[in-house]
């Protein structure tokens, strides 16, 4: 793929603070924009449900608070959109998958509720692939595949992606956006929204998030909160942040991390706050190059950005030195077998009678379960689930997961 | 009106700063960092050596529907298991004698425990809201005990059929 020379409007606005707290710019204004380009961008597909009435009504919340003094956070008024894996108390709420097309959840995820109890307004749900696995392009959700802005041509006064431009692009020609949250990244490329979180198991914040050109972090497990989030790897998932820039990153992080009694496996910090010093002094410090991340058919592309990261750290002072992490190269077949025994474990609660998509099969018991998980899963979902279930036979279980668990 | 520049950030809030100013762009002539191999360093695992190998049969396909109550459509889907088993067969190399297991990520850390207090209840109505299939606060399925028709694992030898489930 290669970098459009059309440039998206991906700078920053340094007045955008002082605007918001001295009313220049209300929140009510900044969120109808961010409105306004979502709905212009419609055809990238980023987005599920968007929430624009409930947001016009926290807007005018978050302004009052503001124009008194009374801000709850930096964030607050910022609109923000999560992916559609994250529960949200009476939205839909579907994985994009067929088997929680119709889903509404009765709380919010703890994360979510952290960022709005801040303030930031929740404007949509965002696309990803259907109940996170599928190839890595973000092109498997029922709600069809969301494209990539960097291709489309950049109109400085309307910014808008029209299927008519088939002058440059052809419809049939698209971008993937990377996944599997390809929307949220969308989303904040775009502008469509200041932050987004996604999710991140192997790589699906921050995999579109560096194909789309913004920033994609995958917190330390256990930093944030997993209740809420529709799970796929209970013991990988992490709550992830998308945004513009570090430092919006770091804000977005430091609003939502913390130890929740809802999620056991959180941690507490005793420093959470997360701010980045405005000077960053880097000297001594120790930088380790693994040697085993030069794997086989690494894009040169690649090799060649990751020796420019290594140069620059050590331009600046810090200590640049090869280590050795020598199992490296069985860490995706560990991944791979762990991932699947919990995919098989995860999917197994849908069965179509407590809640999710249910089959006319009213012969049997088993029979409505398979009829309604056939129609519900997609091929690559199903492949995981034979996956997993076949790493947990018996006779696998002590072969191969017991050394993986030693890997 | 100055938010018509609409793609902001929430960088305005904090000092923005530019750590790193330089701008390289890239060649395949580039000498790289004294600390990056210059080849890959991956070891090649030959498959034929593994001594145990994950197999798929007919009998293990038609335990697997049984089990996962999915169906794996066609040959196509077979073939995408036996990939998964190949890939985890090659971690056979790697030598975990006396290596304890780690069963929680959080390694050393205790899992946070609460009191053993009731904070939550009362949600029937949020917890029936989705059944698809209700009956007086009853959750409805069909007569259980009685077992899936098992197909036979053979109907996946055709490569050219679609869908050998199609509903």
């Amino acid at each position: 793929m290669h970098r459009s020379s059309y440039r998206l409007q991906a700078y920053q606005d340094p007045k955008l603070a002082k605007e918001l707290r001295s009313g220049e710019v209300s929140v009510s204004e900044l969120c109808n924009r961010c409105k306004e380009r979502a709905s212009k961008l419609n055809s990238l597909n980023a987005l599920v449900t968007t929430t624009f009435e409930q947001a016009e009504k926290h807007a005018l919340e978050s302004n009052q608070r503001i124009q008194s003094g009374n801000a709850r956070h930096i964030l607050d008024g910022i609109p923000f959109a999560v992916k559609d894996n994250f529960s949200t108390k009476g939205i839909r709420t579907t994985c994009a998958s067929k088997i929680l097309q119709n889903y509404i959840p009765a709380y919010t995820a703890t994360v979510v509720e952290k960022l709005e109890e801040c303030g930031a307004i929740l404007m949509a749900k965002q696309i990803w692939m259907n109940l996170q696995w599928g190839d890595s392009g973000c092109t498997d959700s029922i709600f069809g595949p969301t494209r990539n802005p960097w291709l489309y041509p950049y109109k400085e006064r309307e910014v808008t992606v029209q299927r008519s431009d088939t002058q440059e692009v052809q419809d049939t020609d698209w971008f993937i956006s990377g996944g599997s949250s390809g929307g949220s990244a969308v989303a904040v490329a775009t502008g469509m929204v200041l932050g987004a979180l996604g999710s991140d198991t192997g790589g699906s914040t921050r995999m579109p998030a560096s194909i789309c050109g913004v920033v994609g972090l995958k917190p330390t497990y256990g930093l944030s909160s997993r209740h809420g989030l529709i799970p796929l790897v209970n013991s990988v998932d992490v709550p992830g942040v998308l945004s513009k820039t570090v430092d919006d990153a770091a804000v977005i992080l430091g609003a939502m991390c913390g130890a929740d009694p809802l999620d056991s496996t959180t941690v507490s910090l005793p420093d959470q706050s997360f701010q980045l010093p405005d000077e960053i002094d880097i000297k001594g410090l120790k930088v380790g190059i693994p040697q085993e991340y030069h794997s086989p058919r690494l894009e040169e592309e690649v090799l060649q950005s990751w020796s420019k990261a290594a140069d620059l750290f050590e331009n600046a002072g810090a200590k640049v030195i090869p280590v050795s992490l020598p199992h490296t190269q069985y860490s995706l077949a560990c991944y791979s077998v762990l991932c699947a025994v919990e995919v098989a474990s995860n999917m197994a609660r849908y069965d179509g009678i407590e809640f999710g998509h249910r089959s006319q099969d009213h012969s049997s018991t088993e029979a409505l379960y398979a009829a309604s998980r056939h129609e519900g899963f997609n091929q690559v979902v199903r492949g995981r689930i034979f996956a997993g279930n076949f790493f947990l036979l018996r006779r696998s279980v002590l072969q191969i997961c017991f050394n993986l668990m030693t890997t | 009106m100055q938010c018509q520049r609409v793609s902001t950030t929430l960088a305005c809030f904090i000092c923005r700063r530019n750590m790193f100013t330089s701008r390289r762009s890239y060649s395949q002539d580039e000498k790289l960092h004294k600390s990056i191999p210059a080849k890959p360093t991956w070891q090649d695992v030959d498959r034929s050596t593994l001594s145990k190998r994950g197999v798929v049969d007919d009998a293990t396909i038609e335990l697997l529907e049984r089990l996962s109550l999915v169906n794996f459509n066609n040959q196509a889907g077979v073939k995408t298991l036996m990939d998964a088993v190949a890939l985890a067969d090659t971690l056979q190399v790697v030598d975990t004698t006396d290596v304890v297991p780690m069963d929680s990520v959080l390694e050393d850390r205790d899992l946070n425990l609460r009191e053993d207090i009731i904070t939550d209840g009362n949600c029937k109505e949020d917890v029936m809201r989705n059944a698809a299939l209700t009956f007086e606060d009853y959750f409805v399925a069909p007569p259980g005990n009685i077992p899936l028709e098992t197909k036979p694992a053979s109907r996946y030898r055709d490569p050219d059929e679609e869908d050998q489930d199609k509903r």
